[in-house]
């Protein structure tokens, strides 16, 4: 069955790099593969920057050095610039893909919740993949999408916040110390940061679930062997509960509400060092 | 057993003059070992002879009966009511285009999908009836097989969200006939057609990810590695430029 | 005035054979257009999970296979019915097919040299596969074969040939017009013009022109309403044919049952189950089958095992439910393990489709129409009888090379051998002839077609489609079923004439002309119920038994007298069909041993000369077109004797 090649001209099976097909399919790559890795960059950042403020767990002191440390190296001064271009790159490129129309969201929405039964019936084998529970990646995504907007704006005011501090700093202020951090949080600004934190651990925790499976899934390595649903779900869920528990604790100490839970602790290490 | 079962079936025949999209009840007592195929075709045989909905192989291979059952997109051939509770919602699947009642035109989509993605072998090659067949490893028929068992119910895509917002978006079925294509060493598409025909937004990256897919498909097909599969390869072949 | 659309060949059906007749047309330059009742890839050759019998010889245990090999087969496996020369093209072409296929995408399964273990009848033996053919074609095993000769993809090989023959089809750019019956053949003077079409999305009626029309819409199981066939193989393709009045449909009576098809949906579990050791019980949870087959019990072939449960049902044991009456298959001792590795299908079919554990509970079982031997007559070329420009291949035609027992593996094979070989005389017919786009003769037949729609409508009181349907099946499956005996018959034959005059009075209530279930069942009653007749007629005329047709009265096979092949007619619409009967064709292989069944064998009155100097003269009187090549002409004589 010789198949009559005039119906394929020779524009079409010749490529070649310069030519549209190839530059676009470049851009797509290139716009996935940014806003993936900023998420991830950003998720990363985000969990250092959260161990960091936990100091204040162990008290002032260490919290303060750490501050300083960073400060002084112009560490932080740095951070703070790559991590807001990093951020609103993030922002244009992951909101490519949101719906531009409300009536497009709200069907996402709809379908979701119809969709959330979708779990698979007798034949499940308990070692088998996700679909034990129920569907909620669709949701999830609509939730994503609402975390991210309350991330862009709370996050905006706090590196605006953060930012003028750095700033400070460099100019000779006094850049961020616990007081001043706990005297920021008790003030009432514990509210924008109760819901950044959630907003930023639940968006982090998905999103990484999220570009896991895209990129991952199916795959040996080594220690976890084959990269399935079910195993990075686990991870992810695990990772969202033990930072969102650290958040609040920390803020409870900078607002004042408990004494820092490990200073003792860390009198003791510090102690037998000295 | 012993249950009256209420369908609440999705009613609308644009065929009709002043025809409007209503939802109609009916009561049927559960008899023993009933499915969703057994139980539509008693009510039309008894109560609603109008009553539209698409079934072929009746055995899950066909693909025709794919529909929203209590709001899920699945195969109505296997799904017991037994599984189901008292009142059985049923929806025509979203994204196609309707053709009456429960019945949507899942073949056009299909055929310009298959049209789009060049579903075929690409060889130079001709066949030579004379000739033995060209040797292949079993593992890689298999390979091949693990992804040709879609059956192209549409429940994919009745179940993404991606494709009801951007309809030019190949949807799982689409990227899986893709992969399909991709790990067959028959065809021989090189690294850069490939990449113009998936690397887009209307393929691999359109998706976002919601997953639904996999947890929809009827065929229990591994999609989600083989869209994986096809991001990794996609960037191997970026990156080798 | 009704569309016209005109094309050069018009292939009604897209399943395997439609498609690969198509291709053969298009690639040849010819216009195509594929008419289907579903989108193709939905098309009952999906369904077919077996595999394809084609002589490579590349498994071990086929080692030394060849056509000739699996022509013996074939035609004891038809109980001598078959046409000796078609299934000498079948088995010569079926190796070049399955290679064909698997240049264009099938991925095949693959011969993995070294040692491996298989089960056979239920034994674990090992087989050393030979290194040498590594990656060729492999071949499972199936019933009624000398060797292992079944290519296959896993559980899914009609899936995925199919799927490979709809991206040719879509690759040569062929039109498919899907959700589209042909209603009615337009024909005039013994040429076929085309057919009418009806819309089933928005109810059109139109017309379609071509130079050569394919008829490949598969079998005709649904009349029995319990099959394992698709729910849209209805016959509407041999009524086609039939309505014309001078194609015949030949041996409608040689119907293939499984014994295992699960209750209510009727899908087959593997004949593996009995294999392995599967019990069959009735309604008292009693083992019946030691009572009739004492020595081989539920291992008895196929057939013997469906007439005894058949028989015990209408005895009244079977068990009652809501769905007709069904007897019990245990597999609960074969415990869980070998359920869910060895019999892991079954086990599926049955979790998923009736809610049924096997591990601890009896499956429901009948026996069931499974395969349909007999359709449209067609020569050797495919060509209908009587009627030029018509073609017909697949399970719709009686091409005929299943005769009366059609093996497992051979009718997928089919499809696209035939779809190879039938397809070229179709293209080399269709670049020949020319274009008779008779307006007039398409306008008065759409018209016919669309009066009788209006009189489906405008009947007061009539009969109930789906009510009478389901008589016509319960009348089949009560006595034209396995277990066939001459009271049973004559009493159906009466009843379905009956029927067959009712069906003018049939009452469509929904009126609405598109998309309408109701009206769709109703077009195609009078053609089921005409088709039952003649499988009931056919059943009863043949005082003999024959492969599938076994009739209790008459156990033996009757070689003197009924060595034929039945052809019915239905030239008056008001009046009775008309039977004659043909020479099944020229014999090399003289009748013998079938291997299988019981009852004696009476031998042929004649030599094989004198039934072979016959074969031309009668089957032409009875309308055959001449083929390409003369009778007989590819059927190498006593080529048989090398192997036996």
């Amino acid at each position: 069955m010789p198949i009559n090649t005039e119906l394929y001209p020779e524009e079409e099976t010749h490529h070649n790099q310069a030519s549209d097909a190839y530059q676009k399919a470049k851009k797509a790559l290139r716009d996935e593969r940014i806003s993936g890795f900023t998420g991830v960059f950003l998720a990363l950042f985000m969990w250092g920057h959260m161990l960091f403020v936990s100091s204040i767990l162990t008290g002032e002191q260490t919290f303060n050095f750490i501050a300083d440390l960073f400060e002084h190296t112009w560490l932080a001064q740095i951070t703070i610039i790559l991590i807001t271009i990093v951020f609103f790159v993030h922002f244009v490129t992951a909101s490519r893909k949101i719906p531009r129309g409300l009536r497009d969201r709200k069907k996402i929405i709809k379908l979701g919740k119809s969709i959330k039964g979708s779990k698979n019936r007798w034949n499940q084998e308990i070692t088998s993949d996700i679909r034990l529970r129920n569907h909620s990646e669709t949701i999830l995504w609509i939730w994503q999408v609402r975390s991210g907007m309350a991330i862009l704006i709370l996050g905006s005011i706090h590196l605006f916040i953060v930012g003028t501090d750095i700033l400070q700093r460099s100019l000779g202020g006094a850049g961020i110390t616990a007081l001043e951090s706990t005297g920021r949080v008790g003030s009432g600004l514990w509210l924008l940061y109760v819901a950044l934190l959630i907003c930023v651990e639940f968006h982090a925790g998905v999103g990484l679930y999220r570009f896991a499976v895209k990129w991952w899934i199916g795959k040996q390595l080594p220690l976890v062997g084959k990269v399935t649903r079910r195993k990075t779900h686990l991870v992810e869920q695990f990772i969202l509960i033990f930072f969102i528990i650290i958040g609040i604790v920390t803020l409870a100490v900078l607002a004042g509400l408990i004494d820092p839970p490990l200073e003792s602790l860390m009198a003791d290490v510090l102690g037998n060092s000295i | 057993m012993g249950r009256t079962l209420t369908f609440k079936i999705f009613r609308y025949n644009p065929n009709k003059d002043n025809d409007s999209p209503q939802v109609e009840s009916y009561q049927m007592e559960e008899t023993q070992r009933l499915n969703v195929f057994t139980a539509l075709n008693t009510l039309r045989e008894t109560q609603a002879s109008d009553l539209m909905f698409d079934f072929v192989c009746r055995a899950g291979i066909c693909g025709s009966c794919g529909m929203m059952i209590n709001g899920r997109p699945t195969l109505a051939c296997r799904t017991l009511t037994s599984d189901l509770p008292e009142t059985i919602e049923l929806y025509p699947l979203p994204f196609f285009k309707l053709l009456g009642d429960l019945s949507v035109d899942t073949g056009i989509w299909f055929r310009e999908m298959a049209e789009k993605v060049e579903s075929w072998i690409h060889t130079q090659e001709e066949f030579d009836p004379q000739a033995t067949e060209e040797r292949m490893d079993n593992d890689i028929a298999n390979k091949i097989y693990e992804a040709e068992r879609c059956i192209e119910c549409g429940c994919c895509l009745a179940g993404c969200a991606t494709v009801q917002v951007y309809p030019d978006f190949l949807g799982a079925a689409g990227l899986n006939r893709i992969g399909r294509l991709m790990n067959d060493p028959r065809d021989q598409r090189g690294d850069q057609e490939w990449f113009e025909l998936v690397s887009t937004e209307s393929g691999v990256f359109g998706c976002i990810g919601m997953m639904a897919c996999d947890d929809v498909c009827p065929k229990d097909l591994p999609l989600l590695e083989v869209f994986s599969y096809i991001r990794r390869k996609l960037s191997k072949i970026e990156l080798s430029k | 005035m009704s569309k016209i659309i005109t094309t050069d060949v018009l292939v009604i059906g897209a399943g395997l054979a439609g498609e690969r007749a198509a291709i053969a047309s298009a690639s040849k330059g010819l216009n195509v257009i594929i008419l289907s009742l579903v989108p193709p890839r939905r098309s009952h050759s999906s369904a077919a999970q077996g595999g394809m019998q084609a002589s490579l010889g590349n498994s071990a245990k086929g080692k030394g296979d060849n056509p000739t090999i699996h022509w013996l087969d074939t035609v004891k496996g038809s109980d001598w019915g078959a046409d000796q020369e078609v299934v000498r093209i079948f088995a010569d072409n079926a190796p070049i097919a399955m290679r064909e296929m698997a240049h264009y995408g099938v991925p095949w399964n693959r011969v993995e040299g070294g040692p491996r273990d298989v089960y056979i009848k239920g034994k674990k033996t090992t087989i050393v596969e030979d290194d040498e053919k590594e990656g060729l074609i492999t071949a499972r095993d199936f019933g009624g074969t000398a060797k292992w000769r079944t290519c296959y993809t896993a559980d899914g090989t009609g899936h995925t040939v199919l799927y490979t023959m709809d991206n040719l089809v879509v690759q040569h750019g062929i039109t498919v017009h899907d959700r589209m019956e042909a209603i009615r053949l337009i024909h005039h003077d013994g040429k076929c013009l085309g057919a009418v079409v009806r819309s089933l999305r928005d109810g059109e009626i139109m017309a379609y022109m071509s130079k050569s029309t394919v008829i490949a819409t598969g079998g005709y199981g649904r009349i029995y309403g319990e099959s394992t066939n698709a729910i849209i193989n209805e016959g509407s393709g041999s009524w086609l044919a039939l309505q014309t009045g001078v194609v015949p449909l030949a041996n409608m009576e040689a119907v293939q049952f499984h014994p295992t098809g699960i209750v209510p949906t009727d899908i087959l579990v593997t004949e593996g189950c009995r294999g392995d050791g599967g019990l069959l019980l009735d309604v008292d949870e009693y083992r019946f089958m030691p009572d009739y087959e004492p020595e081989k019990q539920e291992l008895a072939s196929r057939d013997v095992v469906s007439r005894r449960m058949k028989e015990h049902m209408l005895k009244g044991k079977g068990v009652q439910s809501p769905y007709g009456e069904h007897l019990w298959l245990d597999l609960r001792h074969l415990g869980e393990e070998h359920l869910k590795t060895k019999l892991r299908e079954v086990y599926d079919i049955c979790m998923h489709f009736i809610g049924v554990n096997p591990i601890k509970e009896f499956i429901p079982v009948r026996p069931t129409q499974h395969y349909s031997m007999g359709g449209i007559r067609v020569n050797k070329d495919g060509h209908a009888y009587n009627m030029e420009g018509l073609f017909a291949l697949g399970e719709v035609s009686c091409w005929d090379l299943h005769g009366f027992n059609r093996l497992g593996g051979n009718s997928l094979a089919e499809t696209v051998v035939a779809g190879m070989v039938v397809g070229e005389k179709i293209a080399k017919y269709a670049s020949k002839a020319s274009l008779v786009a008779d307006v007039g003769l398409a306008e008065e037949f759409t018209k016919t077609e669309k009066d009788k729609i209006a009189r489906l409508f405008n009947n007061r009181n009539g009969e109930n489609v789906y009510k009478l349907r389901n008589e016509i099946a319960s009348l089949l499956t009560t006595h034209v079923h396995i277990f066939r005996f001459g009271e049973g018959l004559e009493k159906a034959v009466d009843c379905l004439k009956n029927i067959v005059k009712r069906t003018e009075n049939v009452q469509v209530k929904t009126k609405v002309l598109g998309m309408n279930p109701e009206l769709s069942s109703a077009l195609r009653l009078e053609g089921m119920a005409k088709q039952a007749l003649l499988i009931a007629e056919g059943a009863l005329r043949r005082t003999e038994s024959r492969g599938a047709h076994s009739r209790e009265d008459y156990p033996d096979r009757d070689d003197a007298n009924w060595l034929s092949r039945t052809l019915a007619r239905w030239p008056d619409p008001k009046e009775d069909p008309i039977f004659t009967y043909e020479p099944v064709g020229v014999l090399d292989l003289p009748p013998g041993d079938r291997g299988y069944g019981g009852g004696q064998q009476i031998s042929i009155k004649e030599t094989i000369e004198e039934y072979n100097a016959n074969v031309d003269i009668v089957q032409k009187a009875e309308g055959r077109l001449d083929p390409s090549e003369p009778t007989g002409s590819r059927l190498p004589k006593e080529r048989w004797k090398e192997v036996q």
